[in-house]
């Protein structure tokens, strides 16, 4: 069969009740892509959609498919399909207006910023709590100033966490290396959390364990009522400033 | 459930965010992340399919209706306090190249954050060159895809082999609608990829790689 009118606008399609294609007009030539069934037409998804609705054998109006078109690409559709008396199906393709496409790509784009947002986010903050370690650790250097004596200077606040990472270098470097003596300076501490302290007091049993005598210097007023809420003070040896501290390493019997 | 899920899907269609949400709290008798997306979300988004299906619904309504479950899923994230990762493990999850679908690899996400495993989510269709980059620059321990269209199994398959053999060699997991359907996996990747066709799968599968130390290698 063919159609009356060759050059109507729309994809035109006659298939037979197998659903093969039995004419097209011109318009179904240059934008869809061609095949022997009509349902090679479709996308593999959306192909059990068109061949239920075709199975009805009644008029279907508007049924919305993802089409292949001439190019290979996807073309969302509505189908438009009625039965002759003879039992030929007539099918027009109505392309689905853009504006559908242009929305959901836009809502695509959206998200993928959200996400990326969110990704740089992340990465930005697994950044920051690397510097936080790497600034936790620097803060507490260990320097030998003598063969015997060791200086642990402490800058910025003392709390948990920072007291478990020095703890963990200082015994480290102690453990390697001659000193008999460890001066840990306070100067430079600001604020001393009641945690931090504790687990400060576990870090001189420590090293007191080891044979290290520990000497804490530099210790504002208001540490040193901290520090004497704690057990293990009478054991520590407390020094007015480093200077003191060092004199007294210096003039002490070798 | 069912019913409850209908009646969610309802609520997605319209793009009534608040209604879905409020909607979730009444039914959700406790606050449990698996049946919230397995026993409603999951099934809240096949009912849509099938309404699209039997053309009840166009695909503007499915990407409002995405969109709405999408905020949901984020509303939920957001308010269940996130614990630290303070896993060792490492997993990057992303759809394969041109595969736009990705709730279900979202709520993979949240699943793998709730054991506490360091997650990177790179969404969907996520170009095979990119994810390489990602995997050979990061190390991931797990490496889980997501494809929902039967056409992109042989890009699926592509992923496989290259993000198999990277240097790390992780593990490969493959979910959504084509995850019963990954036959190839054995062949492209021997012992390296499981199929993880439901959260529930994945949710025991982490349960159990969590106990050993060493993640095992099956496949379903």
């Amino acid at each position: 069969m063919s159609f009356p009118n060759s050059s109507f606008p729309l994809p035109m399609y006659a298939i037979n009740k197998e659903f093969e294609i039995i004419s097209v007009n011109q318009s179904a030539i240059n934008t869809m892509t061609s095949g022997v069934s009509f349902l090679e037409l479709f996308e593999t998804e959306s192909r059990s959609k068109v061949e239920t609705h075709l199975r009805l054998f009644t008029a279907v109006e508007s049924l919305e498919v993802n089409a292949i078109s001439s190019s290979g690409a996807l073309l969302l559709v509505d189908l438009y399909i009625s039965w002759t008396e003879e039992d030929i199906g007539e099918v027009i393709v109505v392309r689905k207006d853009d504006a559908i496409a242009r929305v959901s790509a836009q809502l695509d784009k959206l998200r993928t910023r959200l996400a990326d947002t969110n990704f740089e986010l992340l990465t930005a903050k697994e950044t920051a709590e690397n510097l936080l370690k790497e600034n936790i650790k620097l803060s507490s250097p260990f320097v030998e100033i003598s063969e015997t004596a060791a200086l642990v200077p402490i800058f910025g606040e003392l709390d948990s966490e920072k007291s478990d990472r020095i703890a963990l270098t200082l015994t480290q470097r102690a453990y390697n290396s001659t000193v008999e003596y460890v001066i840990i300076d306070f100067t430079a501490v600001g604020e001393i959390d009641q945690q931090g302290l504790s687990g400060f007091e576990k870090l001189v049993n420590m090293l007191q364990l080891v044979g290290l005598t520990v000497l804490v210097s530099g210790l504002h007023p208001k540490h040193a009522k901290e520090w004497s809420t704690l057990e293990s003070a009478s054991t520590i040896k407390f020094v007015n400033s480093l200077r003191l501290a060092v004199e007294s390493i210096v003039n002490s019997p070798k | 459930m069912q019913n409850h899920a209908i009646k969610l899907a309802n609520l997605f269609l319209h793009g009534d965010d608040h209604a879905a949400i409020a909607y979730i709290n009444e039914v959700l008798l406790e606050n449990n992340r698996l049946m919230l997306y397995e026993d409603l979300l999951t099934p809240a988004m096949i009912h849509i399919g099938k309404l699209w299906e039997t053309n009840k619904i166009s695909v503007a309504d499915e990407h409002l209706a995405t969109a709405i479950c999408d905020y949901v899923i984020s509303d939920y994230e957001f308010r269940s306090a996130s614990l630290e990762p303070t896993h060792q493990k490492k997993v990057m999850l992303f759809g394969v190249e041109g595969e736009e679908h990705y709730i279900g690899l979202k709520m993979a996400a949240a699943v793998f954050q709730e054991f506490s495993w360091s997650v990177r989510y790179l969404g969907p269709n996520l170009p095979l060159q990119h994810a390489e980059t990602a995997v050979n620059a990061w190390k991931p321990d797990v490496v889980a895809m997501s494809a929902a269209l039967s056409y992109r199994l042989p890009m699926l398959k592509k992923s496989v082999q290259v993000l198999a053999s990277t240097e790390n060699k992780p593990t490969i997991l493959i979910g959504g609608r084509m995850a019963p359907h990954a036959n190839f996996a054995e062949e492209a990747a021997p012992g390296q990829v499981i199929s993880m066709p439901t959260l529930r799968n994945l949710h025991e599968w982490l349960n159990h790689s969590g106990k050993d130390t060493e993640i095992r290698h099956v496949i379903s």
